[in-house]
């Protein structure tokens, strides 16, 4: 009775996750490894090409772009979120102050982008501001390049980031920073020695909870970047969406996949010694 | 405490830093003229949301769409996902790694690989015409693992005594579950819940996939609108959103507690 | 309170899913529409077509006639188009550029057509009709809507000499300040006419030069798009813009449009022309029907011409009209007409798509 119940209560997950989770990404795999059709779709042909072109030093460049912006933003994300959680943590009541790093994760994100664009754009609030110092005649281009898509990534992520880490340092026994000073250590030493080991596993969350997302990112980049803030996920929609070259979108699907795992890999390496890892927090 | 001067200000500042380019994108609504250069202060835009354009028709019937895939979407989400944490919790079943190891996927690829997976089982394998019920279908998928994930963090609170107390007093598989796993679990479901509405509302990678005809949803509608003007509306619509949320969220405290928690 | 919550949550799951099922419900009713036995019973009517290409009065003005509500959705490039219905959108109207009308067909992807329905189409000029006979003889598959052709746009306070072709787009101090449309054959028509190249060549020398020379634009542009064209050129983003006069302009306010300055491209370019056709799958053909026929009252093709600037398809047309085309209809009449490639498309695809495109 009891072994039947679970297999009930499982079921429409199990029959959720094997349609659309296992299959899909299976047909993913498949496709890239096909030859293209004429408009969208594959030909049931064998064919390296959707991995042949990714050889090509363009490609490799959108690579690196994409490694390079996802790196800069998730250690500025980082950053600012260290010192900002960690006072929200030393604070009692502070479920507003909490809130309020949500309030804007609120807006839908496009209008935060959107919102940038206000702040950056040629005519927008920086600039204007600048001209009505007289600090600069000409308006700055601020917008279209790798800076403002590392910008609005930071924006966009930092939520992401500062909850993880709320939530390492709240737990976190402020008693053993005293003893350290006790024991004659500044603060800072303090804070370094005993602080940021303990709470290494709410920093490696919150990295995997930025840089992940923005190894795929799309929109942001679509928005405010130029030809050179061009990334992995943009490139993968203009092969689905309109070059009609699906085997490509799926090899470059693959290959984004490999990156993601492989920082996967590394999370729960170095998570192991945590003894704590994110599948585990899931199932116990 | 006063050692915290330097982590107040950086909070501060982050703050400041989160609230500016909305502050800003505030005060061009009021713009007279549409752009980003202050002419004068005027409520056209506010007008012109609610006016009977074609406009600001598909925008009402994109923000409808969006409800509707949002709640219904996660309301299937948090079914699925709440039995089966239930089940990955408490019981034993043969195919038990299996569900755990894919059920992760979602929150650890990028969303464009789901939106892509997505759209080529749909095209490929299954046919599916594309609109409202496929965008439901990839919304559930990429919600789902988030509610398991809060419903498993509520259900770890527990262990299985309770269960065992309740089957040694006579209760029935079902009773069991109506009765003491669903009431332990509530907080979870209503955390998992009010997140699958979130990421559902949020979305516009996925969706943006697996649109077609007539499901035009509001993130969709946002960027397609951004993208080729500067539209004043927006900024005007979402200037009522963050008050109407603001609103919503401190009038109810708990659910403010609901939120903090869920994300 | 816990209880509360539970119910709460069942509740609106089980109104949700009712209302996703009444939905559902309503759209194959309209499927039903759709042989033709229960026509009146449809009410929608589900537009494909290219940005900044159709008023919002006219569209008003044929729901007011028809009661039909049209659900109106855009693409930015043909191929965009294509990959959506062939990944399962029905979509009743398309406008495919004339190069890609015989794929289409070829492909199954679109109904023949009923002409004995579309008796305004006598309103259209009989070059125009008679230039849709090389593609599509007969007009048993697509009617025409629009004639036009890409050009150049600048800022005048930026740019002060201009010239009349695309050598602006290898300027260098220009860099970063040129946007390029994002769309295969255009950019490739537009590189081929200046290298002194037919737009329909199959040679593949011939496309490697031009593929270099769209290299060299590259350098200088700040992105390949037309979708943001208008916002970038609009704000200056940007100061010179191969593309659609009629995306950037139409959106323009009358006495900033004075700025930008507009030129065709004086080595010729390619004239497209978009067809309406009505797709396979459609769900409310009889709709379709009626919107094509509403299209070409002289009246609504006036206002189309008016407000994206086109010299015109209908001479019937031409005297209701208010404004003056950005271009007249002889400045292009030299321009060749693109044609479909068949398989040497291939060739335009690959240097597109693995040279030009790839990194962006």
């Amino acid at each position: 009775m009891k072994k039947q119940a679970g297999v009930w209560y499982s079921l429409p997950l199990f029959a959720w996750v094997t349609l659309f989770f296992l299959i899909p990404i299976g047909m993913v795999l498949l496709y890239s490894v096909l030859s293209r059709g004429n408009f969208g779709g594959v030909k049931a042909e064998l064919s390296l090409d959707g991995f042949a072109a990714l050889g090509n030093p363009a490609f490799l460049k959108t690579v690196g772009i994409t490694l390079l912006i996802a790196l800069v933003s998730t250690v500025l994300t980082i950053l600012v979120a260290l010192p900002a959680s960690y006072y929200i943590a030393r604070t009692k009541n502070n479920l507003t102050l909490l809130v309020l790093v949500i309030i804007p994760f609120w807006v839908n994100f496009l209008i935060r982008v959107f919102a940038w664009m206000a702040v950056l754009g040629r005519e927008g609030f920086v600039n204007d501001l600048l001209r009505w110092t007289g600090l600069t005649q000409e308006p700055i281009q601020f917008l279209f390049n790798i800076g403002a898509v590392i910008i609005v990534h930071v924006y966009t992520y930092l939520p992401f980031a500062i909850l993880p880490l709320y939530a390492t340092i709240e737990k976190f026994d402020f008693g053993l920073l005293e003893a350290a000073r006790d024991l004659g250590a500044d603060h800072l030493t303090s804070l370094k020695k005993i602080l940021l080991p303990n709470i290494r596993g709410g920093i490696i969350t919150a990295i995997l909870f930025t840089f992940i997302p923005i190894l795929g990112s799309y929109a942001i980049s679509d928005l405010v970047g130029g030809k050179d803030g061009y990334m992995l996920g943009n490139s993968i929609a203009y092969y689905i969406g309109k070059a009609n070259n699906w085997p490509r979108a799926s090899a470059i699907a693959v290959v984004l996949t490999l990156i993601t795992s492989l920082g996967l890999m590394v999370y729960f390496l170095l998570n192991r010694s945590q003894q704590k890892t994110l599948v585990e927090e899931e199932v116990k | 405490m006063k050692k915290l001067g330097f982590s107040k200000a950086a909070y501060w500042l982050t703050i400041s830093f989160l609230f500016f380019p909305l502050v800003v994108l505030a005060f061009y609504s009021f713009n007279a003229s549409p752009g980003f250069t202050f002419t004068g202060f005027s409520t056209r835009w506010y007008e012109a949301l609610f006016s009977a354009s074609r406009e600001s028709k598909s925008l009402w019937n994109s923000v409808a769409n969006s409800v509707i895939i949002a709640l219904s979407s996660a309301s299937i989400a948090t079914i699925i996902g709440t039995l089966g944490a239930v089940a990955i919790h408490w019981y034993k079943f043969p195919w038990k790694r299996y569900v755990q190891a894919l059920s992760f996927v979602p929150v650890v690829l990028p969303e464009i690989i789901i939106g892509v997976s997505v759209l080529i089982f749909f095209a490929s394998i299954i046919r599916l015409e594309l609109g409202m019920f496929s965008i439901l279908i990839a919304h559930i998928s990429f919600t789902l693992p988030f509610v398991m994930l809060m419903v498993g963090a509520r259900l770890s609170e527990f262990d299985d005594s309770v269960l065992e107390a309740a089957r040694d007093l006579g209760a029935k598989e079902h009773q069991v579950l109506l009765r003491v796993i669903l009431p332990i679990a509530s907080p979870g479901i209503f955390s998992g819940f009010l997140m699958a509405v979130t990421l559902s509302l949020e979305d516009f990678v996925v969706t943006q996939f697996v649109r077609g005809p007539n499901s035009e949803t509001l993130p969709l509608y946002i960027y397609k609108m951004v993208k080729k003007t500067i539209p004043m509306e927006i900024s005007a619509l979402s200037v009522l959103l963050v008050i109407a949320t603001v609103v919503l969220v401190f009038s109810v405290r708990n659910l403010m507690k609901y939120f903090v928690k869920g994300t | 309170m816990k209880k509360s919550v539970v119910a709460l949550t069942a509740i609106v799951a089980l109104l949700m899913s009712l209302l996703v099922s009444c939905q559902k419900t309503g759209s194959e009713q309209s499927q039903s529409g759709g042989d033709g036995s229960k026509v009146g019973a449809s009410t929608e009517l589900n537009v494909f077509n290219w940005e900044a290409y159709m008023p919002e009065e006219v569209l008003e003005a044929f729901t007011k006639e028809t009661g039909i509500a049209v659900n109106y959705e855009e693409y930015d490039s043909n191929e965009t188009m294509i990959t959506k219905i062939t990944a399962g959108s029905s979509y009743d109207i398309a406008f495919p550029t004339q190069d890609f009308v015989p794929a289409l067909v070829q492909e199954g992807l679109v109904q023949k057509l009923d002409l004995s329905k579309l008796p305004n189409l006598s309103n259209i000029d009989t070059w125009v009709v008679e230039a849709t006979q090389s593609f599509d003889p007969g007009n048993q598959y697509s009617v025409p809507y629009n004639i036009g052709s890409i050009g150049i746009m600048y800022w005048k306070e930026k740019v002060a000499n201009p010239g009349n072709s695309v050598e602006i787009l290898s300027r260098p101090e220009l860099k970063g300040k040129t946007l390029i449309l994002d769309d295969t054959r255009e950019v490739f028509s537009a590189a081929l006419r200046s290298l002194g190249f037919s737009v329909n060549t199959v040679a593949p020398k011939e496309i490697a030069a031009a593929t270099k020379l769209i290299l060299k634009w590259k350098e200088i542009a700040l992105k390949f798009d037309i979708s943001q064209m208008p916002t970038l050129f609009g704000n200056k983003d940007v100061w010179v813009a191969l593309g659609y006069p009629e995306n950037v302009l139409s959106e323009m306010e009358a006495d900033k449009r004075q700025g930008v300055g507009f030129f065709l491209l004086k080595d010729g370019n390619a004239r497209y022309l978009d067809n309406m056709v009505i797709l396979k799958d459609a769900k409310n053909v009889e709709n379709a029907y009626k919107f094509i026929n509403f299209i070409y009252r002289p009246e609504n093709l006036a206002k189309i011409a008016d407000l994206y600037g086109y010299p015109g398809v209908s001479a019937k047309a031409a005297p209701l009209r208010q404004s003056k085309p950005f271009y007249a209809a002889e400045d292009i009449s030299s321009f060749e007409f693109r044609k479909a490639l068949g398989s040497a498309l291939d060739l335009y695809t690959k240097a597109w798509e693995d040279e030009i495109k790839i990194g962006q």
